[in-house]
């Protein structure tokens, strides 16, 4: 039997097995009262009393790396499901340690819009949003302050639910780029390109788990992650697919120097070349483009994906617990 | 309603300057413009609305991206309309993200405002660098990164040697505490005292407001002329 398991639209039909795994995942059962309740009854969605923080990186040099945490703040703000809706930034304004001179709401939530649990979601936003002080090593998620109750939310990236936001972007790049023909999944090796660094082992690992949990539901041919700084790299995946078909999708939320620029040149679009298209406002990936045998698609950054809006409020709704 | 609108409304009459904007009130609803527009009939002002604002203050004229929207750089030639205080709140939050609510704290018995030595002592990783700037060079930093030129705040936080802002200046818009384009260029300035390299003497034209590495950089500029200031000070002492 098939039921709806959310309304956010994520996961549209879920089985009962799935909507008890994915209610313990959750909530450990100690802690949720109402297993049996009927979904999505133990899950409160009424935020009206509630103000929503999303927390982005930004830049001092561009206007790209504000705009997944902007377009996903408009459309949570269309939605009127809270009270206020505010983003903040670390490098613009307003300031991660701003911004909460400007939430009234007697319940805040604030979601870091990052791909991995690491320096910034776990020491920097948390130091200046005041949850942790200099030194600590650990630090309460939900706090009281004045009359608000303070919650800070996984980020984004690790919820269990981007991987539907990264099969959106698989399927949705060969059905607009459908040249000669749409590939079907099972003739494809899908990419999920990650940054990978030395410094954070939770970057290799959040691209590797949602490789994990893609490859386990067995659409496509192959599935493998890869990497800008650590091996497997980016440009050994013609090498490393057995298929024709390959769709590369950069588990990164903002397009930027990365995925604009550096990305393709690892795939094998000389730097002058992406520059010039970069200079003419054109694409700087041609989709698809035929190297060495291979067909490759390759898809914009995870940010802009409008399923995100939804995995945010989920991050949400695990803060506030059932109701 | 927020208690900082409520308050920024109880302070507008008829009209008042937050930054570069004039916004006023109409028979129903609000009217924004830049305030070099004040005069200019309605007509010839291209007419923005919700989200086109924050975009259009995104750039400068020339299209450079504006890293600081405090910065006295933010283009005129349009007005954009607010049928209630909501949609003015935010209006204002994409002109000038933050300011309203820091105007309102600003005028708490006891401001929430964190000193250049505050705010650095709790960086980390790339930034911890700006806690070694001694207080006169910090200064320097600070004049020059803060400098009417560059952001129309009125800074109330300081750091030892170095006054405040005085009331009147700038704007109303108050800076409590450093902003992430000072931290980055205090980072900078602490990586150049570091090497001692001279500074150019080509001419050349200003790079990006938050290039801090090219030396061509306004506020790099700008800081080698306050430590001129500096140095001729000391010298006279």
């Amino acid at each position: 039997m098939q039921r709806p398991l959310c309304a956010s639209g994520i996961f549209q039909f879920c089985t009962n097995h799935e909507i008890l795994e994915y209610l313990d995942q959750r909530w450990p059962s100690a802690n949720r009262p109402c297993r049996g309740h009927h979904w999505p009854c133990d899950v409160s969605d009424n935020f009206s009393d509630a103000a929503l923080v999303l927390i982005g990186h930004g830049s001092t040099v561009n206007a790209d790396s504000a705009t997944p945490t902007c377009q996903h703040a408009d459309a949570l703000r269309q939605r009127g499901l809270f009270a206020q809706v505010r983003e903040a930034f670390w490098k613009q304004e307003p300031y991660v340690w701003q911004v909460l001179r400007g939430v009234f709401a007697p319940r805040v939530f604030v979601v870091p819009l990052f791909i991995s649990d690491g320096y910034f979601t776990e020491e920097v936003i948390p130091r200046e949003l005041g949850f942790r002080r200099p030194g600590e090593t650990n630090f309460a998620r939900a706090q009281q302050r004045g009359g608000q109750t303070l919650h800070y939310c996984g980020p984004v990236g690790t919820h269990s639910s981007m991987t539907e936001v990264l099969l959106a972007r698989a399927r949705e790049i060969v059905q607009t780029f459908p040249f000669p023909r749409a590939p079907k999944p099972s003739d494809t090796a899908l990419f999920i390109a990650g940054h990978g660094t030395g410094n954070n082992e939770n970057s290799r690992q959040a691209i590797e788990q949602q490789a994990a949990l893609i490859r386990g539901r067995q659409l496509y041919a192959e599935v493998h992650a890869v990497f800008m700084e650590e091996d497997p790299r980016i440009g050994d995946c013609g090498r490393l697919a057995h298929v024709k078909n390959i769709v590369m999708v950069p588990f990164f939320i903002s397009d930027g120097l990365h995925s604009f620029e550096d990305i393709p040149v690892m795939l094998g679009v000389p730097r002058p070349v992406v520059r010039e298209r970069l200079r003419q406002g054109q694409p700087t990936w041609r989709n698809p483009t035929e190297r060495d045998g291979k067909r490759i698609w390759y898809t914009a950054a995870i940010g802009s994906e409008p399923h995100l809006s939804d995995v945010i409020l989920e991050r949400v709704r695990e803060a506030a617990g059932p109701c | 309603m927020n208690p900082d609108m409520r308050a920024f409304l109880a302070a507008l009459d008829t009209e008042i300057v937050f930054g570069q904007v004039a916004v006023r009130r109409l028979e129903r609803g609000f009217e924004l413009r830049h305030e070099s527009d004040r005069s200019a009939a309605a007509d010839n002002l291209t007419t923005l609305k919700g989200t086109e604002l924050r975009t259009w203050s995104q750039q400068a004229a020339g299209g450079a991206f504006r890293p600081l929207k405090s910065a006295p750089n933010l283009r005129a030639g349009w007005r954009a309309l607010a049928a209630d205080s909501a949609a003015l709140e935010l209006l204002l939050h994409y002109l000038y993200p933050g300011a309203v609510a820091d105007w309102f704290a600003a005028q708490a018995a006891a401001p929430p405002i964190t000193s250049y030595r505050q705010f650095t002592a709790r960086q980390t990783g790339m930034y911890r660098i700006t806690t070694m700037l001694q207080d006169a060079i910090a200064g320097a930093a600070i004049r020059a990164c803060c400098h009417v030129d560059f952001c129309l705040k009125r800074r109330l936080w300081s750091v030892e040697g170095l006054e405040a802002d005085a009331a009147g200046a700038k704007s109303l818009i108050p800076c409590l505490e450093p902003c992430a384009l000072l931290l980055e260029f205090a980072r900078k300035v602490a990586r150049l005292e570091q090497n001692d390299a001279p500074p150019s003497e080509e001419p050349q034209a200003d790079a990006a407001e938050g290039d801090f590495d090219a030396p061509s950089n306004p506020r790099r500029k700008r800081f080698g002329l306050e430590k001129q200031a500096l140095a001729a000070k000391r010298a006279v002492e």
